[in-house]
């Protein structure tokens, strides 16, 4: 299917942190400027509405991404964090959020520590785009699960984290639960439905409208009339919220992991073909 | 040859009439042999209270680590915090009764944290949970950690009557860690029998996603 793809990546991550003004920093911004070269062969690209799986239908040079990550803090133990991201594709406005949250970190009493987070996040559960404005510090494109992530998850909710590292077992183990109640996000899994699996570098933002490929069972006439031609990843549709929790044993570099999601609780055993 | 023999054979003779002062090699082995380094070290005596002068130290905090990760001070001692990181950082400790909390800062800002009882407190920075490291307050003025060679040499003061080596690790599985100093050895080594834990930065960053 996809033939051949080239990426050749002239300059990287042109990210730079503004300097604190102030003593105590509490305002930090990074802006980060992704120019790449891409030279792509194949299917022409889902972003114009195609099936292809990749970001670009034609070659040249890119600015495949620029991004503000701001992080403020409130309190000692509260941080703000806000990220832009800006994208020339007019698949929404040309800056919008990928993610806008409040994170508050009590200092541990005991061996456990929890993290509550509110606002609109990236479930935790990436070992991948670990760096500010969620970026891969591996790879220029994400895998094809985070593609995906970055196209269409992000929960709009509250996470609350609890870890503990029993001392019964030795400081190297530690048990995790993440929870979150979350809305806006009931369109996730369309994208994916439709035109599989990609691998890119784009990160779908708050506002963000993706187009479905142009297939005859989509739309009047086809299977599948009641389908519109395009998706909102982060849209709420039901009111109903969804949820996500995740279990996580972590020994050294060795890690298991159990997680369960359900966007609709309510409805989850009635989804019928119609 | 014979003279030099004779000299040697004087020499141990001396040595072994006079109680033990000076210089103590204390080495930590794993099971398989290999020097452990990061491993506390402290000798205590028979007679209790000895004296000695608690001075100050740091823990400095170096590219989001804990500089040293082992840091073993006497009991009152002063320890300083810097952070020589652009970033800020918040330390803490929940080790009862030495825990604190210095409020999230950058550079050198904080008066020093004394600790006054002994025992092992567990650090921590709030903002980067990988942070970790262990300063160990002992109640005698003699002590060291292990280096590279899985090597530390104290030295040991026989005038305050039986000396007792004392080795401490998160990694260390094994019991029985206490050591008689027996009069006239000039090296005590552990051969330590259980496999070890991992070592706190054997999990590699990219695991590190609490913070993203």
């Amino acid at each position: 299917m996809v033939r051949v793809l080239t990426w050749l990546t002239l300059a990287t991550l042109l990210a730079f942190t503004v300097p604190a003004v102030a003593q105590e920093k509490r305002h930090d911004t990074m802006l980060g400027v992704d120019v790449a070269y891409v030279n792509a062969s194949g299917y022409d690209s889902w972003t114009g509405g195609a099936v292809g799986k990749l970001r670009y239908s034609d070659s040249g040079l890119k600015l495949a991404r620029a991004f503000l990550d701001y992080e403020g803090r409130i309190t000692d133990t509260v941080q703000g964090t806000v990220v832009l991201e800006a994208y020339d594709d007019g698949l929404g406005t040309a800056v919008d959020l990928t993610e806008s949250y409040v994170e508050w970190r009590p200092v541990p009493r005991s061996r456990n520590r929890y993290r509550l987070k509110i606002g609109a996040f990236y479930p935790r559960m990436s070992l991948e785009n670990v760096e500010r404005g969620w970026s891969n510090p591996y790879l220029q494109s994400s895998s094809a699960i985070n593609t995906w992530i970055a196209e269409e998850v992000r929960a709009v909710g509250a996470e609350l984290s609890w870890s503990r590292k029993p001392a019964s077992l030795g400081g190297s183990h530690e048990f995790s639960v993440n929870g979150a109640v979350f809305w806006g996000n009931d369109p996730a899994g369309t994208l994916v439905s439709w035109k599989g699996w990609s691998i890119h570098d784009r990160q779908t933002r708050l506002s963000d409208e993706l187009p479905l490929p142009a297939l005859p069972q989509i739309g009047p006439g086809g299977v599948f009339r009641r389908q519109d031609p395009h998706t909102e990843p982060i849209r709420e549709i039901d009111g109903a919220a969804g949820y996500y929790v995740n279990v996580e044993w972590r020994y050294a570099n060795r890690i298991l992991d159990a997680s369960r999601a359900e966007l609709h609780p309510s409805r989850s055993r009635s989804f019928r073909l119609r | 040859m014979p003279f030099r023999s004779l000299k040697y054979l004087a020499m141990m003779a001396l040595l072994s009439t006079q109680s033990y002062a000076g210089s103590l090699g204390i080495e930590v082995l794993g099971p398989d042999g290999q020097p452990v380094p990061d491993v506390a070290i402290y000798v205590t005596y028979a007679t209790p209270g000895v004296a000695g002068r608690p001075g100050t130290a740091v823990m400095d905090q170096v590219d989001t680590k804990f500089v040293p990760h082992i840091l073993v001070v006497q009991k009152g001692t002063a320890v300083e915090f810097p952070n020589s990181d652009t970033i800020a950082h918040h330390v803490y400790s929940f080790s009862k009764p030495n825990n604190f909390v210095l409020p999230l800062y950058k550079g050198d800002k904080h008066d020093p944290v004394k600790f006054d009882y002994d025992g092992i407190v567990t650090l921590g920075c709030n903002i980067h949970d990988h942070m970790l490291a262990y300063i160990v307050v002992v109640d005698t003025p003699t002590f060291g950690v292990t280096d590279e060679a899985g090597r530390a040499d104290v030295t040991v003061n026989d005038t305050w009557g039986q000396a007792t080596v004392h080795i401490w690790s998160p990694r260390i599985r094994d019991e029985l860690l206490s050591r008689a100093v027996v009069s006239g050895s000039s090296t005590v080594t552990y051969a330590l029998e259980k496999r070890l834990r991992p070592t706190h930065d054997s999990g590699s960053e990219a695991v590190q996603w609490s913070e993203y």
